[in-house]
This record gives structure tokens, C-alpha cells and sequence, in this order.
């Protein structure tokens, strides 16, 4: 192919600012090129400085951060020493980036057609097209329904999968040489992810773009990449093809990063299940919610708005003391609606709800304090879950002091044993939730969740903001915990091998309706519907196990 | 639209409650005062020849004698149906009196508030473009400075300055209260500006505060990343939400902007409803009082309705949600 | 405006007096020429121009202004200035002289003092044209009357009548010697006829000045009347008020806004002379009364701690300090002005030696501390004054503090406990007539103070005899008299008064501030360019 390398980095060094006068590498003396035309994988955890690292292809370093030494040159041009106009012309038109958060990446007041228009003016990308049918045909290009509709339409009224298309189309607009793609699907359903890569990889292949694909999800990066780089503490430990790096990896970190990743196995649950219990903790029936159905009074209505919620239609489970219910479902299927439900943070308008042989009243306002108790729920987002003006030991200790009326000064002891039991620190205690680390701060919601006793957890994608690593230590723990505690779990995501790992049932959802529901092992060896049959497909063909088929396109 | 109008029917009934209990809130200060509209009308001079009884019958007279919720029952119907009733020594009609002045803080504060917010976002935008640069930290240094002055000094700064030092201005507004609209608004130049130096630092901290999050935000890296020119990103991506905190505070905000007219009118003389007011407690005049406090919460309340509309009009997930719901 | 000192000052009283032992209870302008009055005559070697724009600012507003909106009714004038647009029946002069203004000359018909005959100017004619008369006096005094305008008119007020075109009779409900004083109070002007209600609410009067727009809160414009009853005046073309606070007085005159401001605060008289104004300072103002009330168990019940007290006061120190005005009369611990001619000055008004000897026959010989006494600063210069009373009885051995209170709603405060007495604070006494100053000790309870016993009945009948009294030369001698009874036992201590001042620029000439703030007026004032 072609044996001048695209892109060449040299003895990369990128630094924060830690202090007035303390700098600390996030990108440590970094070198290799790229071909035109490739694909390359960074993998690594968060922290690692992939994403530093990602943006100095486009001269970009975020407030505080600089470029301490090194140079990168594309097609070569020093790209660090661009004039302000010939900048703006190399972002955007030569080289573009699909960051990760597909809606926070989009500004929130300006419609799909203002972003792509703005962009197609901006890098005279029209090529004699009006303006407006340029972003169509892009909109149409990413495969996206009714482009004319996306496009007077908000960020904010389209699905995950539609936004980051909408991102996708925007970095490809003025049909740049290279793509850089930041964690860009992390966010996704795995149906959607896979449709995402697969959209990715086609255009990649149509256009002949160089691409580097940044993500802490190597199952991704073996799909897309032909090689892949490792990152550890801002140092590239690994480079090489990506089946040889997955199947031998060299260092320690690289095989820790590859075990991490959940697989699914028939055989992930040890202890069958104990049908012959009949003891059922939460037990629903013939459980309808439509939403609107019911209207809360007009006081409630001043004071707070409605969650958005999907509709659900005839659901019927149940969950045994200490046991696990998995719910899985891509977003919109009602997996958080049902959650919301048996919080009682939405009202059901059809069925029934029984906890512990007794009916629950619909919202949690009329539920007792000790039922409110004995209910407990951990959220996807920690960070907005916790009040950032109080410490942890103030979030630990409320639950303490309001159920079982323990005084401040005993709630430190039993405080400070819940966060011993999740492998937290003592020295946390006087931290507020914004000076912890994403995991630590979802280990002090479940410490929250525990403190109260409970006999039900409703866990919410509760660690699908974290990275993998992290992931499995939080699972760990938290069957530890439901152990000691015989404690039950409705436990819902996205990520079917999690929720393998994680349940003794599974609930299979979509469209507010179940699809399947059997033990763990007859879900994913035998399913009933062939939605469940596609869930695995697309998680079973994102898996490394297929790293040999994509890595026949290294030559 | 229909939920728009809900929302602001919603408002319509809360400012209900808010204007009665303001008014209540005012009658009570003034109750809890010392001495009526007769003792605090007459000078004590006078006072001292008028027999005790004589006293009596004259405050029977103006009906001063009668019961606190009675008389607070009165003042509230009548405010309720937008009639300001009479003063109570002379008994006129305190619309008549309220009018004028009223106008005229409403230009002041009006002018004012629009001068203010063509400064604070064209300082906004220039601070924006390059955050902790020499503009941005000179912007925000003198905004620190100015806002910790108060209100009645930068006024005698600026009479000392352009009135008697430069005679660009004259140094006290001698209009009438109801002179034509336009004298007023031409004597309006210096308090309006002496406002702003305070108002404005207030609002450009929002606004900064507001900026700097915008323009940490992924969509405005994305922006940059897609080689959208700074000047751009400022006013189309970032402004846009970043007016969103500055407007939430409209209502604080224009508080503080009647309270401070009432100094600054005190300083230049302008014949707003400020002095009206402080004359009006000064002499237990409670129906005035009732009128301006009753105006002034009501400025308030559709200052910070429009605020509602204009984030409506700026935020299309708000709107959304108003539509869901 | 040459000072007195204090020597002057009582042979001034003392030829005063002689001169009006000549003088009966019959007044009139004596006539300095034809057509002007004696207190209308110009300083020597004056050489008035005519022309210019004098715009004054005003500190002190009419305290009425808020209740009424119609700034035409000299009750609500923005000012207590009301000679400028209108005249009364009298006037007081700076020397406290009654004076005729639209009356010629006045008297009562016998010695009951219950019957005043007034003759008025001839030819004297409003703004409108129209002539003045006696029908347009009645109507005006019916209608002060009805208004309740003045205390001291309504006091003894029975009926008033026409006598021919310019004659008025005056029938009073008891005799009252110094009647014709109250009808020089600023209120009580004289407007065309009309019926009660209409009358004076139409900014019509005879005054030297005619009124051309008036917003009562703020200012008024006036020019000047060329029908003036007093020939060839005013001189000023156009006359213009506002109603301005002390600071923005001050910047409305630096930057030449104003050549005049009114009422202006003693302790900013250097800023008005450092922008190159000069400032006229009247001779008295309204006084600061100090009363103690004496029903209590209080420490001064005892009479010579409240002499004590009173010889303990170096009251020359607060003119010197204050007003800048050294060596001139001090408070007579009665509500006399030392402008009023029957003022009766205390032998040796600063005394330590003799108030210390007066502590110790009291028994405290080591001095003592007093009740805390509350006062508020209706004038700017007053913390000022109380400080050095607090200093001056400290030297002596009497610990006070003298407290400042806001002034809104201070009098409530005062009267809140120990009715009708009150506490133990200071009153403002406006210089009058004696007849009105001293009646005070009589009729008005706080200043009075619970002053009870021998000394107190014979003052009250003294003074009923006094104003009983036709012959002015008697008069005052009971005057004095009533005062030497007051002096003796205490009541109150009056302190002395405030110097009311006005700053103008230098081309303003001839005008003057009033000890009476509301008596100026701009009749005689001419501008030089």
C-alpha cells in the first residue's frame, strides 16, 4: 500500500496543569506512524490518554493542557504550527473527530440542520449542491429515516443511535482524510452499537479514510481495527496487529484489560436456581402503564415534571428472596419504567404489585417508611444521584439516621463498616461526591442503598458509566454483598453479558412487552423469541472471539 | 401552546398568592411602625397644640381607628381589582399621584435593564474568546471592582464627574414628574448608566459563570474540533444556554435593580416612584405604599415571566418538556 | 451680615424695649415712602437691578407635600416659601417685627382683646387682575379655618367679617393680645374668593411672583408679576424652587444649577464657600428643648439639679462650634427666642461653680448619672450639638448619654411610655410670638414636662393674665416676669437655637434667611451678573 505514513507522531508530550507550577504528563513521549487508508485501535483504561492523546490529532488540547514536546504531522504538515484560518480549515475539513457523548456533543438549541449547515458553509463542502440538500444527502448517507424530519428536529428529540449518526454525519461532511473516533459508542445499545460500527466500517472502506478508534471496549476495537496501540499511564505498552495483541498479549495490563471483559457463557450462574422456594419477595401481575393514563394532582404537577417514561403491557414476574432478576432491553423498551414502578416513582394504571404478600400502594408518597425502606434503587448516574454539597459520610449516614434513628455521632462506626465492606477508604469520608472517581462514587450509592437494610435493590444500569475493570470489581462486590445480606436484585441493562453474569432470571423486553423469561442458562442457550436470538448475535459478534475474521484485512 | 398557556396560567395563579402576601407583608411594616398617617403627617410643632381629643376625632375621621384585618381586608380588595383607592389624609386618588413616577422608574429600569444587557453580552462574548486572557481578566477584574461599589457612590462619582467637573450633564434633573416621556428619558442618561455599573457587573458574572460552562461543554468542543471560528462559537453555540443561568436570575436580579433606582433616583433627582415610596412610609401613607410595593412586586413577576418565555425560546428541551407535560 | 456679640445683643433688648414703650397695641406699616412699607426699604447705597433667574434648591420641603398632589394650595407649596406666589395678611420680620403685608394697619376695638379690626391694602390686585377685598380675605380665612391650617389661628378663632371693601373684623373666643401673629403664619394666605374647596387650590395670589407650572414633589416655575402691589418689584425676572436633599443641593450648586439653596446643612457651609458661594445665616432658628419629666422617680425632680444641669451646659461653645457664630444669645431655659424682644436672658447662663455647689446641697457631691435622653437629627448639625452638651455636663460630674434616634416615627416613640410626658427627650421648639412660646410651658404637656407646684400654678396664672393684657409695655415686663418664674425652678432646658443658613452665589444680592425658615422672602432680591 502506500509507504508514506499518513500521520506521523513524534516523541509526543502532552501535559496538565496540576498546580501553579506541577505539570503532569498525560501523553508521555509518544511515537509511531499511521498509513493512509488504515484503521488503528487505542485501547486502554480512562485515565490512560487515549483521549488526550486523540485530540492532538486535531491540535486540539483541552483548557490546561499542552503540548510539552513532539511534534504530529499529517499528510506532512506540522499541524501544531498551523495559522489560525489554515486551523479552522485542517479541523473539520481534513481531519475530523466523532466525540463520545453523542448529546452532550450536540448544541442543545440548535436544530440537526443548523449543526450540518454551518458546517457544509463553513468548508465549502456543498460542491455546488444548495446548502440544504447537502445535509440531507449526508443525513441520508447515514442511513438515518426521514432525513427531511432530523433534520428541523432538536438533539435532544433523537434516539442515542440517531444522534451519534447525526455526529458521524457531521464529522464526515467536507469528507476529511482522517476520522478520529473518541469512545463513540459507549453510550449506545448493543443493537445500535453494532449497526453504528457496522455504518463506520462500510464508509471507512467506501471512502479510503484513515481511522483511529479510540475506546476502552477492546470487543469494539478488534471489530473495527486492523492494529491496535495499548495505552498505560499516558505510554504506549503494546502496538501491534490487533488478533496478535488480543490472543498473545505481551504485558500484564493487556491481559488484565482483555480477562475483564464480561463473556457470556451458558454456564454463568454455578448454584442452580432453588424453584422450590415459594417465598416470593416481589411478585407483579398483569402490569399495564401507559403513560399520561394517570395525572397526578396539580400541586404535584407545579412542583415537579414527569419523568419521560415508555409504556409497558401485561408484565407478570416475580423475584425469591436473595435472588436475581436480570431485565434486559435496548432503550425505549420500558426496562427503566418497570424500575420506576416498583419504586413508586411513577404510578401503574392496570395490574398489580405485591412486596412480601401485601399490595404496594402506586407511589412511594403513600408508602409506608418502612416499605420506602425496605425498597431500595441505585441509578445509572452516581454523580447526579448525590448531593454534591454533602459529604459521604453525611449521604451514608441520612439513610441511618431517618430509619433507624441513630443518633450523628453512632452513625460514624456502622458508616464506616458499609464502606469497609465495598472497599472503601475511611479517609473518604469527609469528600464530597465530586472528588471521587466514577466507581467510588457508585460504590457509595450502593453503600447508600445497603445502609437502609433492604430487601429489594432495584439496580438501574448501574455500571454502565464505568470502565471495565471497575465494572467487574463493582459486580464482585455487589454479589458479596446480596449474599451476606440475602438481599434481591432487580437488576437491569443493556449489556446482556452483565446481566448474565449478575442473575439467576432474565427478563427479556422490548417495545414494553416480554419477549422472554426463563432461568439465565435457558436464555442463552435456548431462547424463546427471536428478539433474544438477535441480542445474542449482537453480542456474541462483538466479542473477541471473532478478532480472526477482521483481522484477516491486515496484510 | 396550549401548555404555555397553562404554564403561564400556572404563574398567574402563583403571583396571586405572591402579590397578596407582599401586600400583607407591607401593611404589616408599616403597622409595626411607630405613630399612623396623622402623627407622622403633622409636625410635632403643631402637635403640641392640638388637644388630645381633637386627635382622636381626626383619626376617627380618616377612619385610622378601626381594626388591623379590617383595614388590611380594605387596602387588599382594592388592590386585588387594580384600584389603588385614595390617600388617606387628603383622599385622592393615589393613581393619579403613583402614575408618573411609576412611568417614569419603569423607563429607568426599562432603559436601564436593555442597556445592560447589550453590555453584559457584548463584554460576555469578547471575554469568551479568549477565557483568562488580558480582555477576559480586565472584564472581569473592573466587573469585581464595580459590583462591590454601591450604588450611591457611583452616582455622586458620576454627578461629580460629568456634572460638575465636565457640565456634559446637568447634575440634578429638574423635569417635572410628568414631563413629556422623552425629557425623561433624555435626563435618564446618567442614572440609567450609573445603574448599569452595578447591575451589569452582577449580570456579567452570570453570564462568564454561564459562558465558561458552555464553553467547557462537549458540544462547543465539537464545535472547535470541526473548525467552527471562535467569534461563532460564542455567539451561536455558547450564548444561547449561557444566558440560561443569567435569565433564571431575572427576578433577583430585577429586584435589585427597583432597589437600587430608589438610591440613584434619591442621588440625580429623577422623579421616580422610589422617592414617592420613601415619602410615602415616612408619612404612614399605607394605600401609596400598598400601590408601589404592589407595582413593583408586579414588575417583578412578568420580568421573570418573560425571563420563563425568553429560556423557552432559547432551550428547545424545556419547550419540549412543557409540550410532554 | 455683621454678628452681634453678646453685649450688643442686650442693649439691642434693652432700647428695644424703651422703643416699645411707645408703641401701643395699634399697628401699621409706617409708610417709608407712598406705595412701600418700612421693612420694604433697600440697604443704603443699594443699587438694585431688574432681570435674572434666580433657581433655588430647597433642603427643607413642606411637610404637608405627600398628603395633598395639588402643589397650587399653598398648604401643599412645595416649600414653606409661600411668600413667593402668594401674601398673607402679615408678615414677621428678620428682627421678629410685626409687619403689614396686605393689611395696612390692625388693632383691636377695645381692652376685652377680643375684637380685631383689620384695614387692608388698596389696590392690590391678583394674578388674574382682579381686585383684592375684604369678601376675598374672608373667604380665605373661612377656608384656613375649615382646613384646619393653623393651630393657632383655629385656637382662638370665633367668627371673621367684612367691614366695608377693605376692612375685616376678627371676633376671638377669649382675649388673646398677640392675635395678630398668627395671622402672619405661612399658611395663611390670601386668595380670590371662591367657594370652600375651590378656593386657593388655583395657584392665584398677589404675591411677587406668578405661578407658571408647579409639580408639588419636585420644583415649580414662576415669573414675575408686573402687577405687584409693591412698586417696582421684585427685580428678579423669574423664580424657580426644587426640593432637593443635602448632597444633591450641593451638586445641583456647584455645577450652577442653583445660585440659592435653602436651609442648607451648617456643617456643608464650607463646601458651599469653597465653590465660591457665600452663606447667609439668620440670627435664630428653631430651638432645642430639652424636657424632663418630673413624675417619675426621677433624679432631676429635685429643682436645683435641674438648675444644675442647665448652668452645667456651655451653650456659647455650640454657637461657637456649630454655627460659627460666637458670643451671641444663648436658651433662657423657656421656649423665648433671643429674637423675641421679651426674651429675658439667664444672669450667668454657664455657672460650673455654682452647678457644682448646687449638686452638692442636692447630695452628690461627686456628680451623678442621668436617664438616657433620645433625640433625633431633624437637622443635620444636631448630633453635633448634643455632643457638646454630653461633653460640657460631663466636665461638670453628670453622666448622660444622649441618644439618636431615627426621626420617623420618633415622636410616637417619645409619648410610647409615661403619658402624656413621655420620655426624657429633646422637642423642637418653632421661634414665635412670647405669647406662643411661652403658652407652651402651659398647654403643651411634654415640654411642660409634669412641671407642678407653686411655681408652676403662678407661671400658668401670670401668663393667662398676660395675654389678657392691653398694654404691650406691661406685657413685657409680665413676659419677663413669666420667664423669671420659669428660670427659677427649671422645667425644661432650652438649649438655644439653630442659625438657619442659605448659600448663594455672590451675584445674588440682598437675600436673606429667615430665623422663621418659612418667613424668607424674595421680594427684595436682585441678581448681578
Amino acid at each position: 500500500m502506500n509507504q508514506i505514513p499518513h500521520i506521523e507522531v513524534r516523541n509526543l508530550t502532552l501535559v496538565y496543569k496540576t498546580g501553579p507550577t506541577t505539570e503532569l504528563p498525560a501523553v508521555d513521549d509518544v511515537s509511531f506512524s499511521i498509513m493512509k487508508g488504515s484503521t488503528l485501535g487505542i485501547v486502554g483504561e480512562s485515565g490512560c490518554g487515549k483521549s488526550s492523546l486523540s485530540r492532538a490529532f486535531l491540535a486540539y488540547t483541552r483548557p490546561g493542557a499542552r503540548i510539552a514536546q513532539g511534534a504530529i504531522t499529517v499528510s506532512g504538515a506540522d499541524i501544531f504550527n498551523l495559522g489560525n484560518s489554515s486551523l479552522l480549515k485542517f479541523r473539520g475539513g481534513q481531519a475530523a473527530m466523532v466525540p463520545q457523548n453523542p448529546l452532550s456533543s450536540l448544541t442543545p438549541h440548535r436544530t440537526i440542520g443548523e449543526h450540518l449547515t454551518e458546517l457544509v458553509r463553513q468548508h465549502n463542502a456543498a460542491g455546488g449542491l444548495p446548502v440544504k440538500n447537502k445535509a440531507l444527502d449526508i443525513l441520508a448517507d447515514m442511513e438515518l429515516p426521514d432525513p427531511a424530519a432530523i433534520f428541523d428536529r432538536y438533539p435532544h428529540q433523537l434516539s442515542g443511535g440517531q444522534r451519534q449518526r447525526v455526529v458521524i454525519a457531521a464529522a464526515l461532511v467536507a469528507e476529511p482524510e482522517l476520522i478520529v473516533l473518541d469512545e463513540p459508542t459507549t453510550a449506545l445499545d448493543k443493537t445500535v452499537e453494532s449497526n453504528v460500527l457496522d455504518l463506520i466500517s462500510r464508509l471507512q472502506k467506501r471512502t479510503k479514510t484513515t481511522l483511529i478508534y479510540v475506546s476502552h471496549d477492546l470487543n469494539v476495537v478488534a471489530r473495527m481495527c486492523e492494529r491496535v496501540l495499548v495505552m498505560q499511564d499516558g505510554r504506549v505498552v503494546e502496538d501491534g496487529p490487533t488478533w496478535e495483541v488480543f490472543n498473545n498479549p505481551k504485558t500484564e495490563y493487556a491481559r488484565a484489560l482483555i480477562s475483564a471483559i464480561p463473556k457470556l457463557k451458558s454456564d454463568a450462574r454455578p448454584e442452580p436456581l432453588t424453584v422450590a422456594s415459594e417465598a416470593r419477595v416481589l411478585t407483579i401481575r398483569n402490569l399495564d402503564f401507559t403513560y399520561g393514563a394517570s395525572r397526578p394532582n396539580v400541586l404535584r404537577r407545579i412542583l415537579r415534571r414527569p419523568a419521560a417514561a415508555s409504556t409497558l403491557s401485561d408484565i407478570s414476574l416475580s423475584i425469591s428472596p436473595g435472588s436475581t432478576l436480570g431485565i434486559v432491553g435496548e432503550s425505549g423498551s420500558g426496562k427503566s419504567t418497570l424500575a420506576s414502578l416498583v419504586a413508586g416513582l411513577v404510578d401503574g394504571n392496570g395490574g398489580k404489585i405485591v412486596f412480601d404478600g401485601k399490595p404496594l400502594s402506586g407511589l412511594a408518597v403513600d408508602r409506608s417508611r418502612e416499605l420506602r425502606r425496605r425498597i431500595q434503587m441505585i441509578f445509572q448516574d452516581p454523580a447526579s444521584s448525590l448531593n454534591p454539597q454533602h459529604t459521604v459520610e453525611e449521604i451514608v449516614s441520612r439513610p441511618l439516621q431517618m430509619f433507624f434513628g441513630i443518633t450523628r455521632a453512632a452513625c460514624r462506626d456502622r458508616v464506616v463498616e458499609l464502606l469497609e465492606e465495598l472497599d472503601l477508604n475511611a479517609g473518604l469520608l469527609a469528600r464530597s461526591p465530586r472528588q471521587l472517581s466514577g466507581g467510588q462514587q457508585q460504590r457509595v450509592a450502593i453503600a447508600r442503598a445497603f445502609a437502609c437494610k433492604p430487601d429489594l435493590v432495584l439496580c438501574d444500569e448501574v455500571t454502565s458509566a464505568l470502565d471495565v475493570t471497575v465494572q467487574a470489581q463493582v459486580l464482585k462486590q455487589m454479589k458479596r454483598l446480596q449474599r451476606e445480606h440475602n438481599t434481591a436484585y432487580l437488576f437491569i441493562s443493556h449489556d446482556l453479558p452483565v446481566v448474565a453474569d449478575m442473575s439467576d432470571q432474565i427478563l427479556v423486553l422490548e417495545k414494553g412487552e416480554i419477549r422472554d423469561y426463563a432461568d439465565t442458562g435457558t436464555i442463552l442457550t435456548n431462547p424463546n423469541s427471536a428478539y433474544t436470538r438477535k441480542l445474542l448475535e449482537a453480542f456474541s459478534s462483538a466479542s473477541i472471539h471473532t478478532t480472526q475474521r477482521t483481522s484477516k484485512h491486515v496484510s | 401552546m396550549i401548555q404555555i398557556l397553562e404554564m403561564m396560567g400556572r404563574r398567574l395563579l402563583m403571583s396571586f398568592f405572591i402579590l397578596s402576601f407582599t401586600a400583607l407583608i407591607v401593611f404589616l411594616g408599616t403597622e409595626v411602625l411607630p405613630g399612623d398617617a396623622l402623627t407622622a403627617t403633622i409636625p410635632a410643632d403643631e402637635l403640641a397644640f392640638m388637644p388630645a381629643q381633637q386627635i382622636e376625632d381626626m383619626r376617627r375621621e380618616l377612619g385610622l381607628d378601626r381594626s388591623i384585618p379590617v383595614r388590611f381586608l380594605e387596602v387588599w380588595t382594592r388592590l386585588m381589582t387594580f384600584d389603588f383607592g385614595t390617600t388617606i389624609i387628603k383622599r385622592e386618588p393615589v393613581f393619579d399621584r403613583i402614575m408618573h413616577p411609576m412611568v417614569n422608574s419603569a423607563i429607568l429600569a426599562g432603559v436601564a435593564l436593555i442597556v445592560m444587557l447589550v453590555i453584559v453580552i457584548t463584554l460576555g462574548v469578547l471575554a469568551s474568546f479568549k477565557p483568562g486572557g488580558r480582555l477576559d481578566n480586565a472584564i472581569s477584574t473592573t466587573t469585581l471592582f464595580t459590583y462591590s461599589m454601591p450604588d450611591f457612590v457611583v452616582s455622586n462619582i458620576f454627578v461629580i464627574v460629568f456634572a460638575v467637573w465636565l457640565g456634559l450633564l446637568p447634575a440634578v434633573i429638574l423635569a417635572p414628574t410628568n414631563a413629556p416621556k422623552l425629557t425623561i428619558l433624555a435626563a435618564a442618561i446618567l442614572p440609567v448608566i450609573a445603574l448599569c455599573v452595578h447591575g451589569a457587573a452582577y449580570q456579567f458574572r452570570l453570564l462568564r459563570a454561564g459562558m465558561m460552562e458552555a464553553l467547557n461543554s462537549d458540544y462547543v468542543e465539537r464545535a472547535r474540533l470541526a473548525g467552527i471560528p471562535t467569534w461563532r462559537i460564542s455567539i451561536m453555540h455558547a450564548l444561547p444556554s449561557a444566558m440560561i443561568p443569567m435569565l433564571s436570575g431575572t427576578a433577583t436580579f430585577v429586584a435589585g435593580l427597583l432597589s437600587g433606582s430608589v438610591v440613584v433616583e434619591a442621588v440625580f433627582k429623577y422623579p421616580g416612584a422610589g422617592g414617592e415610596l420613601l415619602r410615602a412610609i415616612s408619612q404612614r401613607e399605607i394605600p401609596t405604599v400598598q400601590a408601589i410595593a404592589f407595582l413593583a412586586a408586579l414588575a417583578v413577576i412578568v420580568a421573570n415571566l418573560i425571563a420563563d418565555l425568553a429560556i423557552l425560546a432559547l432551550d428547545p428541551r424545556v419547550r419540549t418538556r412543557f409540550q410532554n407535560g | 451680615m455683621h454678628s452681634i456679640t453678646k453685649r450688643d445683643f442686650l442693649q439691642l433688648i434693652g432700647v428695644g424695649a424703651s422703643a416699645l414703650a411707645a408703641f401701643s397695641l395699634i399697628g401699621s406699616s409706617a409708610a417709608y415712602s407712598a406705595q412701600l412699607p418700612a421693612w420694604a426699604a433697600l440697604p443704603e447705597e443699594a443699587a438694585p437691578k431688574t432681570g435674572g433667574k434666580l433657581v433655588y434648591g430647597q433642603t427643607y420641603p413642606n411637610w404637608a407635600v405627600g398628603t395633598s398632589d395639588n402643589g397650587r394650595h399653598p398648604h401643599f407649596w412645595i416649600d414653606l416659601l409661600t411668600r413667593s406666589i402668594w401674601n398673607c395678611l402679615l408678615w414677621v420680620d428678620h428682627d421678629f417685627n410685626l409687619q403689614g403685608e396686605l393689611a395696612e394697619s390692625w388693632g383691636p376695638t377695645d381692652d376685652t382683646l377680643t375684637v380685631w379690626d383689620f384695614k387692608l391694602r388698596e389696590g392690590v390686585t391678583f394674578h388674574h387682575g382682579k381686585e383684592m377685598t375684604s369678601e376675598d380675605a374672608v373667604a380665605s380665612i373661612n377656608e384656613h379655618i375649615a382646613l384646619k391650617g393653623s393651630s393657632f389661628l383655629n385656637k382662638w378663632f370665633a367668627k371673621v367679617e367684612a367691614q366695608g371693601k377693605y376692612g375685616l373684623r376678627f371676633t376671638l373666643n377669649a382675649p388673646y393680645a398677640e392675635f395678630p401673629y398668627a395671622l402672619a403664619e405661612y399658611r395663611l394666605t390670601i386668595g380670590p374668593a371662591a367657594a370652600s374647596g375651590a378656593i386657593l387650590a388655583d395657584g392665584i395670589g398677589t404675591g411677587p411672583f406668578k405661578l407658571v407650572q408647579v409639580d408639588n414633589r419636585r420644583g415649580f416655575q414662576a415669573v414675575r408679576n408686573e402687577n405687584y402691589w409693591l412698586k417696582g418689584r421684585p427685580f428678579v425676572d423669574e423664580l424657580e424652587g426644587y426640593v432637593v436633599n443635602s448632597q444633591t443641593a450641593i451638586n445641583g450648586f456647584r455645577s450652577g444649577q442653583f445660585n440659592v439653596v435653602f436651609n442648607i446643612d451648617p456643617t456643608t457651609a464650607g463646601q458651599y464657600e469653597s465653590s465660591g458661594g457665600l452663606v447667609h445665616k439668620s440670627k435664630g432658628g428653631d430651638q432645642f428643648l430639652i424636657s424632663l419629666p418630673k413624675n417619675l422617680d426621677l433624679v432631676w425632680n429635685d429643682p436645683r439639679i435641674r438648675e444644675a444641669i442647665s448652668l452645667s451646659i456651655d451653650r456659647d461653645a455650640i454657637n461657637t462650634i456649630v454655627y460659627n457664630d460666637p458670643g451671641s444669645w444663648v436658651g433662657n431655659d423657656t421656649q423665648m427666642s433671643g429674637l423675641n424682644h421679651e426674651f429675658l436672658p439667664r444672669e450667668k447662663p454657664y455657672d460650673l461653680e455654682r452647678a457644682k455647689q448646687l449638686l452638692a446641697e442636692a447630695g452628690h457631691p461627686n456628680g451623678l448619672d442621668l436617664p438616657t435622653i433620645v433625640f433625633c437629627p431633624s437637622f443635620p448639625e444636631e448630633p453635633r450639638v448634643m455632643a457638646v452638651v454630653a461633653e460640657s455636663l460631663k466636665k461638670a460630674g453628670i453622666n448622660v448619654e444622649i441618644r439618636e434616634m431615627p426621626c420617623d416615627g420618633f415622636s410616637a416613640y417619645t409619648v410610647q411610655v409615661n403619658a402624656p410626658f413621655g420620655r426624657p427627650a429633646r422637642s423642637l421648639v418653632g421661634p414665635r410670638n412670647p405669647a406662643i412660646n411661652l403658652g407652651r410651658l402651659v398647654t403643651n404637656d411634654s415640654e411642660a414636662a409634669a412641671w407642678t407646684g407653686a411655681k408652676a400654678d403662678a407661671f400658668k396664672k401670670l401668663y393667662a393674665e398676660t395675654i389678657a393684657e392691653p398694654s404691650a409695655e406691661k406685657r413685657v415686663e409680665m413676659y419677663r416676669e413669666c420667664q423669671r418664674i420659669a428660670q427659677s425652678d427649671t422645667p425644661a432646658i432650652v438649649l438655644g437655637g439653630r442659625r438657619n443658613m442659605l448659600a448663594h452665589a455672590p451675584g445674588v444680592k440682598n437675600i436673606k434667611s429667615h430665623s422663621q425658615n418659612w418667613g424668607s422672602r424674595f421680594d427684595d432680591v436682585w441678581i448681578e451678573s
